[in-house]
């Protein structure tokens, strides 16, 4: 209901918008003309431009629209014309997945509308004023409208509103329900899980937890309502104020621990409430004059949360070894912050300058913001039993960032052939929020820390210089070579400095009207200052570095100095050699036939590391041929072949803060992936096919086809830890098959009758979910779930509908200025 | 209270920047020192002769500049065509009907669906003050092709703009900027496309529909060369991409980006995301660095096969980072999967079935993200 008001309320915006040319006796507006997604679940399935026949101006007649004979295409006054779609769509069979991102979910009648509607000129018009109202989705969740008054060359005023659905999963189980907004509340008569032995988990799952079980659907709604202004001041200046605002709500899975005893967490997933509202602004003023372009800016960003915590009910009985005087017997309830209201002003000048010797350009960014959040901290605690001792040392911890950012580059041509490119990025992100000591309370179930915790802002730099030469040689060929060194500062991490050097070369070859050909190569090294395992651990548990507590884990006096195995290099941070590659051709050799070739590779190596990410690589090959023999006819169709691989190794430490079980290679365990993936597409075009009708009908065909299959191998050493768990996991796999039919009518020049049809396939296997219930996984690390499955289904989506222009026939162009995107 | 906690390595290790990349000797740490020497001197070279050139440039830029304005005046707006001529001779002039005496279709989708052919926006080759040479402001004097009668091949317009057309892209570009020059493309020069040889048209249709107007379409535009980003965007956790809800340009400008990396409309990776997911800039009591770097660290954003577009699953992609003793380091194989007793770690969201709030947390117990 609420969201239906909130429709509601943006539809009266617009509504007044519209009113705003109808006053001012404007004349008419834009428009895009329909175009067809490619996809699948885009429910626009019928809304298709009108033939071309049926958009022919003025040069339908050949008359020459530069002849000042040629009067009755030029008036000072834009019509009214538009188009609008009425349809209604099917839905098989009920399906989150299949519309995840449109909201068609639900089995049975959807109605559909899309309009386009407004006074905007002929080509040959005089009258630059322009009024438009568009609506694609119009009736669905994913819905977007536009209102734009404006004249052209001179200003415009837009007022966008739009939905971005997020369906992720139906049929949720969870016991907890949501009350007073932020209170997730289990039954009273809700008995509570034990987890102290096997037999009594299992028991009270079956007698507590599945007799309270419930459907929940997790979904979120963003809505966003965009107001644009863009006007002309002079000859060179111009002026854009934007101002977006964004709600979302809705609920989403989130892991929320009470009680945490000797490391084994008491955890469920929630359906967490979302509330939120992000404001921006953007005013940019822009000068070009000659050569010279500059923009200054003004941007900020005001992030809301309606929710600043929830609260849940524990669901266990008090766990075997919890201390008691965290109370919590058959009961108890647990809190924790949601993200804090956060503002971001910055300041920004962007320009750039084509010097008038030598084909010099200069192009530049300098940036300057603040990052900032100020909200109120929650307490240790809202359990009753537990005594705090030490005060929070801050209520509003004033955390603040520093986000200083530039960029300049220059672009020269000495000589004609030649191209030098010569640039430099900065980018600064100093936090320079105060370090608190606090004295935590973990999971709501503890005692009170006696030693401090230390919030630790973190900064960092990052410096990129690059220099690139290219020279075209003859018949169009142009190789280049370059090179780029990266530089990365570090506040109070394992590596305070990495430094990577990064060799480029390749060519582009376009011989005329032939083909199209280019190879890029990059290879990298990347080194950094020495790896002081456990630093920031450290920092944040004791205040200081300690070296030795690396070195001496053993010694109980350190033993717990140290957190990482000394052997892991963080692969942000650690030593690689890179090797990227891609390689693209596309023969044209009629003007009917195009074919492509293309394949890229990407190699990430860790040569270092012992431990973490060792290597990764990505290969993707794609085959593409386009066919075009007449106007009536034609299709386009790919295919490719991806394939991810990945290595990396860990040593199991067990029981832990021993080093020489750090260094026991008989708890190695390795895990190797590999993904293939496999898509495929086709587009089909055929227009004007005599059926028997008195008019042809086009058709359009499109599929598409995407398998994705993850393979995990899981190697160890011999240790009894390890072995056990030798093998190779399910496979996760993602399977789409895709097929649409849309078909045109064009009974009259103004009335068209569109029928499309959906065929798609989805099938999907994850072992995260498969088989997991909400009372799987207990006693002794015990999350209650959500039983969320894989998603499966096979939908056929209908549709079909009636698109009526009206006004005069043609110009159902963009008008300029006018954007669908972003 | 501002607690120094061990060294400020921001502070200790950013000073030889400058030195580092003026020697640049270390660059080729695996090379031969003669080789480095050799490179060395290149590029200082180079770097000279850039220097000199720009130098040399910007002395003499003040007398150039009126020259080139005097140009610019002659060749933009308010002039018939963007595109110089040697005389006036060489132009047809307002004879859009003789154009589309051969090239009917061009000229009838350029006046149906293209923006630019508005004769009421004083922006446009159309509506530019003193327009009278019609196709000729963007394609050039266009006499000789047109009134050709010889036998042998008819020489093309001036410029003729496509991927594949006999006009060079810098050369079809340059007309396009002569307009084009709002601030979606000041970082042209030097960006990632410019640099590959790339013209307009090479994305952009004048004569027909734009593919790249509208969002249900300008996907397809960018798949056509970015085919590993088509491939991630048909996988089961992604951006609603090919259903046009995000699109390409959502989050990247390809006429040079705003100056930042791939060509974002951002500075940066993570202010390109907050634009959107503001609840996870913070900044946070407790941050977890590479959140605070990167979101790509952990995320594809175009897609993956794994929840929340994670690039490995869960807790693996955790474990890449975090091998601390107990829980974090143990060993989660596909066994315990068949025998019913799996570890939380594993299954439903793994690490983060407790460690949820991992962006960050504003809760005072929130050190290891748990609340």
């Amino acid at each position: 209901m609420r969201q239906q008001v909130s429709v509601f309320k943006r539809m009266i915006v617009l509504a007044a918008l519209m009113a705003v040319p109808v006053a001012f006796g404007q004349s008419a507006p834009s428009v895009t003309a329909g175009k067809q997604g490619k996809k699948v679940t885009n429910p626009m399935v019928a809304f298709s431009p009108a033939p071309q026949s049926q958009t022919s101006g003025a040069m339908a007649t050949k008359s020459d629209p530069k002849d000042p004979s040629n009067t009755a295409e030029k008036k000072d006054e834009n019509p009214v014309r538009g188009k609008v779609y009425v349809g209604m769509g099917h839905l098989n069979q009920n399906s989150y997945k299949f519309g995840e991102w449109t909201g068609i979910t639900g089995s049975g009648w959807q109605p559909l509308l899309n309009l386009k509607v407004g006074q905007w000129p002929n080509w040959n018009s005089n009258n630059p004023n322009y009024w438009m109202v568009s609506g694609t989705d119009v009736t669905l969740p994913s819905r977007f409208l536009k209102a734009e008054v404006g004249s052209m060359g001179n200003y415009s005023l837009s007022v966008t509103e739009r939905g971005i659905p997020h369906y992720e999963y139906e049929n949720a189980l969870t016991p907890y329900s949501l009350v007073d907004g932020n209170y997730l509340q289990l039954p009273a008569h809700f008995g509570g899980l034990d987890t102290s032995s096997d037999s009594a988990w299992e028991q009270s799952v079956n007698n507590h937890l599945n007799p309270n079980l419930h459907d929940v659907n997790l979904k979120t709604q963003r809505d966003i309502t965009r107001v644009q202004y863009r006007v002309a001041l002079g000859h060179d200046w111009s002026f854009i104020a934007q101002f977006r605002h964004d709600h979302k709500n809705g609920n989403l899975d989130f892991g929320s621990v009470l009680a945490q005893s000797g490391g084994n967490p008491h955890s469920a997933l929630l359906p967490i409430p979302i509330d939120y509202n992000i404001n921006q602004i953007r005013l940019q003023g822009n000068y070009h004059k000659n050569q010279l372009a500059m923009a200054f800016a003004y941007y900020g960003s005001f992030y809301m949360d309606d929710l600043h915590s929830y609260r849940w009910d524990s669901a266990y009985l008090t766990p075997s070894g919890w201390n008691p005087a965290a109370g919590y017997e058959n009961g108890g309830m647990g809190q924790a912050a949601t993200p804090p209201d956060n503002t971001f002003n910055q300041m920004l000048f962007t320009g750039s300058w084509g010097m008038p010797l030598a084909h010099t350009e200069v192009n530049w960014d300098a940036a300057y913001g603040e990052e900032k959040q100020s909200q109120a901290l929650l307490p240790y605690t809202i359990n009753p039993n537990l005594q705090v001792t030490q005060p929070l040392p801050v209520i509003n911890p004033n955390m603040n960032v520093d986000v200083s950012q530039a960029d300049f580059r220059l672009v020269s041509n000495p000589i004609s052939r030649l191209q030098i490119l010569a640039s430099y990025r900065y980018h600064n992100h100093a936090d320079k929020s105060p370090i608190y000591s606090f004295y935590t309370i973990l999971a709501d179930a503890s005692n009170q820390s006696t030693t401090p915790f230390y919030n630790l802002p973190y900064s960092y730099i990052r410096r990129n210089a690059k220099l690139k030469l290219a020279y075209e040689l003859p018949n169009r060929f142009r190789p280049y070579v370059g090179f780029q060194f990266k530089q990365y500062t570090r506040s109070d991490v394992e590596v305070g400095e990495t430094q990577e050097d990064l060799y480029q070369a390749g060519f582009n070859w376009t011989p005329i009207g032939l083909l199209d050909m280019r190879l890029t190569l990059d290879y990298g090294k990347r080194h950094g200052t020495g790896y002081m395992n456990s630093y920031r651990y450290q920092l944040e548990n004791y205040g200081i570095y300690n070296p030795a507590g690396d070195l001496n884990a053993q010694d109980p006096a350190n033993y717990a100095l140290w957190s990482n195995d000394p052997l892991l290099r963080i692969y942000t941070f650690a030593n690689r050699t890179k090797k990227d590659g891609h390689f693209s051709i596309n023969i044209v050799p009629t003007n009917a036939i195009t074919v492509g070739l293309d394949a890229i590779y990407q190699y990430d190596n860790y040569q270092d590391s012992t431990l973490g990410l060792l290597s990764e690589k990505q290969q993707t090959y794609t085959v593409e041929m386009g066919y075009d023999p007449t106007a009536r006819f034609g299709f386009d169709t790919y295919a490719t072949y991806q394939r991810i691989n990945e290595n990396q190794a860990g040593i199991a430490i067990n029981p832990g803060y021993n080093q020489a079980l750090a260094f026991d290679f008989k708890n190695l365990w390795a895990l190797s992936g590999r993904e293939p993936v496999y898509t495929a597409g086709l587009d089909f075009d055929v227009k004007k096919i005599n059926v028997g009708l008195p008019r042809p009908v086009d058709i359009k065909l499109n599929a598409s086809y995407a398998y994705a299959s993850d393979t995990l191998d899981m190697n160890t050493g011999s240790g009894s830890d390890v072995a056990p768990a030798a093998g190779t996991f399910p496979n996760i796999t993602t399977h789409l098959a895709h097929v649409g039919i849309t078909g045109n009518y064009q009974a009259t020049d103004r009335m068209g009758l569109q029928l499309g049809v959906i065929q798609e396939t989805y099938w999907s296997n994850n072992w995260h979910f498969t088989g997991v219930q909400p009372g799987t996984l207990g006693p002794d690390d015990s999350v209650i779930q959500l039983g969320l499955t894989s998603p499966n289904y096979s939908i056929w989506w209908i549709t079909f509908g009636l698109q009526y222009r009206f006004g005069p026939m043609g110009g159902h162009r963009a008008i300029s200025g006018y954007n669908e995107v972003p | 209270m501002r607690m120094l906690v061990g060294r400020n390595k921001t502070e200790s290790k950013t000073s030889d920047f400058k030195n580092r990349f003026q020697s640049i000797a270390g660059f080729g740490s695996m090379l031969k020192p003669q080789v480095r020497r050799m490179v060395r001197r290149l590029l200082w070279c180079t770097g000279g002769v850039v220097l000199a050139l720009n130098v040399g440039i910007i002395g003499l830029s003040a007398s150039a500049m009126a020259q080139a304005n005097s140009a610019n005046n002659q060749t933009k707006v308010g002039a018939a065509s963007v595109v110089p001529a040697s005389s006036q001779e060489t132009y047809l002039g307002n004879d859009l009907k003789t154009c589309a005496l051969c090239h009917e279709k061009e000229v009838k989708s350029f006046l149906n669906d293209s923006p630019m052919a508005e004769q009421s926006d004083p922006n446009t080759p159309m509506g530019m003050e003193g327009s009278d040479r019609v196709c000729e402001v963007c394609h050039g004097p266009s006499r000789e092709h047109a009134m050709y009668s010889g036998s042998g091949k008819r020489p093309p317009p001036p410029v003729v703009f496509g991927r594949n057309a006999p006009t060079s892209a810098k050369k079809q570009n340059e007309v396009c900027l002569t307009c084009h020059t709002d601030s979606n493309h000041i970082h042209w020069a030097g960006s990632p496309h410019q640099f590959a040889g790339l013209s307009c048209a090479s994305c952009h249709t004048v004569h027909g529909k734009d593919l790249t107007l509208s969002k249900r379409t300008v996907a397809k535009v960018c798949f056509a060369c970015h085919t590993d980003i088509r491939a991630d965007a048909h996988k089961a956790y992604s951006h609603p991409i090919l259903e046009g809800e995000v699109t390409c340009i959502s989050c990247h400008n390809p006429h040079g980006g705003s100056g930042g990396p791939h060509q974002l409309r951002y500075l940066s990776i993570n202010e390109t995301c907050y634009s959107c997911h503001a609840d996870k800039r913070g900044p946070f009591l407790y941050e977890h660095p590479p959140v605070e770097e990167k979101c790509t660290t952990c995320h594809n954003p175009h897609g993956t096969s794994f929840a929340f577009m994670l690039r490995r699953p869960v807790p693996f992609l955790c474990q890449q980072c975090h091998m601390a003793p107990w829980h974090i380091s143990q060993v989660y194989g596909p066994n315990s999967l068949a025998s019913g007793a799996a570890a939380p770690q594993l299954l439903g969201r793994g690490c983060l079935n407790c460690h949820s709030h991992i962006h960050g947390s504003n809760d005072p117990n929130g050190g290891r993200w748990l609340h």
